[in-house]
């Protein structure tokens, strides 16, 4: 799954695997660090695996051509496929790649959740990528994580 | 609970949250079990989102994961760990993993041939498709010094250490890093060292793994 989501955020397989390595040898380092208590081994790992993608996402890529790609998304909501399909496995390229929970969220909120998840963007640039008003970009990812959330089991509905 | 405290959570989990909202939140995060769970809630979600992009990698990225964690792990010279990947590995794999723990640019094992000195391996980590080098004279190189005490011998620049200051390396080679090389029996067999073209501090932590390594290294080049 670290891989997985490492090429998710990457798209470039060689990117990915440096992540994968990094996180493990960050892992095996700094086992002292994982709490047991704050969630499970894999979920350690994996969020280690997400903020050191998008360290290195940031280093290469332009925040400018973030944001061009993240307004590309209004016209074509399945814009965040690999940058070369042959690269990666099939299951990458669309909408069944993400069915089992984000693919069940409705557009509107699913992008604005994936921009900030696999593009490390903040709230206000998703907004001005998208052209949509602070608040709705807000309340878009409040709604559609409780969705998630509560889907997965991880916590009721919100209030 | 105020809509608007549980947007800042949610984006504080998914590490959206602008910058200037973030040390507010945090403060508000200490007295608020609801927006803790939340936080928590949705940073569990880790493992269901990742779960449909699960990918299998190359096999060569495990062995990288393996010789990385072992170059970064702290070791002692007679960790067990340590000698059963370096017995596991060929002399190439062995200089790359020695020089992941040093800052100078070239690791190698080098066989005295009088009035040669012959590189056996070379790992040089600025190209690292490397893998040898070609013969020198003995006596231009600083592991005849060590050749000649079949002690260590280390200098940081070559140009301020009054020892080598004039010796026929000292403009090339500004730092180096060297054990000796025996054979079963006893008798000099070589070098395994660390060196660059620019001054580097000498990594003394280092020497007892080298000379392990040493070990392991004649076990691998000259089997009993």
């Amino acid at each position: 799954m670290m891989h997985g989501l490492a090429l998710r955020i990457l798209r470039v397989p060689s990117d990915a695997e440096e992540v994968v390595v990094d996180v493990f040898v960050q892992a095996w380092t700094r086992i002292d660090r994982f709490e047991e208590r704050r969630g499970t081994l894999s979920t350690w790992l994996l969020l280690m695996t997400r903020t050191r993608s998008l360290d290195y996402l940031r280093k290469r890529v332009r925040r400018a051509d973030l944001l061009a790609e993240a307004a590309a998304l209004s016209e074509h909501p399945w814009a965040l496929g690999p940058a070369t399909p042959g690269d990666t496995p099939a299951h990458f390229d669309g909408r069944d790649a993400l069915e089992p929970l984000l693919g069940r969220l409705p557009d509107p909120q699913r992008q604005v959740i994936e921009l900030a998840y696999f593009r490390g963007m903040s709230q206000t640039e998703i907004s001005m990528a998208l052209d949509t008003p602070l608040g709705t970009v807000k309340s878009r990812m409040r709604s559609g994580m409780d969705k998630l959330c509560t889907w997965a089991g991880t916590r009721p509905e919100s209030p | 609970m105020d809509h608007e405290w549980l947007d800042l959570a949610t984006a504080y989990a998914l590490s959206s949250l602008d910058e200037k909202e973030v040390p507010a939140f945090r403060l508000h995060l200490f007295s608020c079990g609801v927006c803790r769970d939340k936080v928590q809630g949705i940073r569990a979600l880790a493992r269901q989102i990742a779960q449909p992009l699960a990918a299998t990698p190359p096999p060569a990225v495990w062995e990288r994961v393996r010789t990385a964690a072992v170059a970064a792990r702290p070791v002692t010279a007679n960790d067990p760990v340590f000698g059963q990947i370096l017995r596991s590995r060929d002399a190439h794999d062995v200089c790359a993993i020695l020089n992941r723990r040093v800052p100078h640019r070239f690791t190698g094992i080098y066989r005295v041939d009088p009035p040669l000195l012959r590189n056996l391996r070379l790992f040089d980590g600025d190209q690292p498709e490397v893998r040898d080098a070609d013969s020198t004279p003995l006596t231009d190189t600083y592991c005849s010094l060590v050749l000649a005490t079949q002690e260590p011998f280390a200098t940081a620049d070559s140009l301020r250490d009054d020892r080598v200051t004039d010796h026929p390396a000292s403009v090339a080679v500004r730092s180096y890093c060297g054990v000796p090389l025996r054979r079963a029996d006893g008798t000099p067999f070589g070098t395994l060292c660390h060196f660059d073209l620019v001054a580097r501090p000498v990594p003394t932590s280092e020497i007892p793994l080298m000379k392990r390594a040493a070990t392991l290294v004649m076990q691998s080049l000259e089997p009993a």
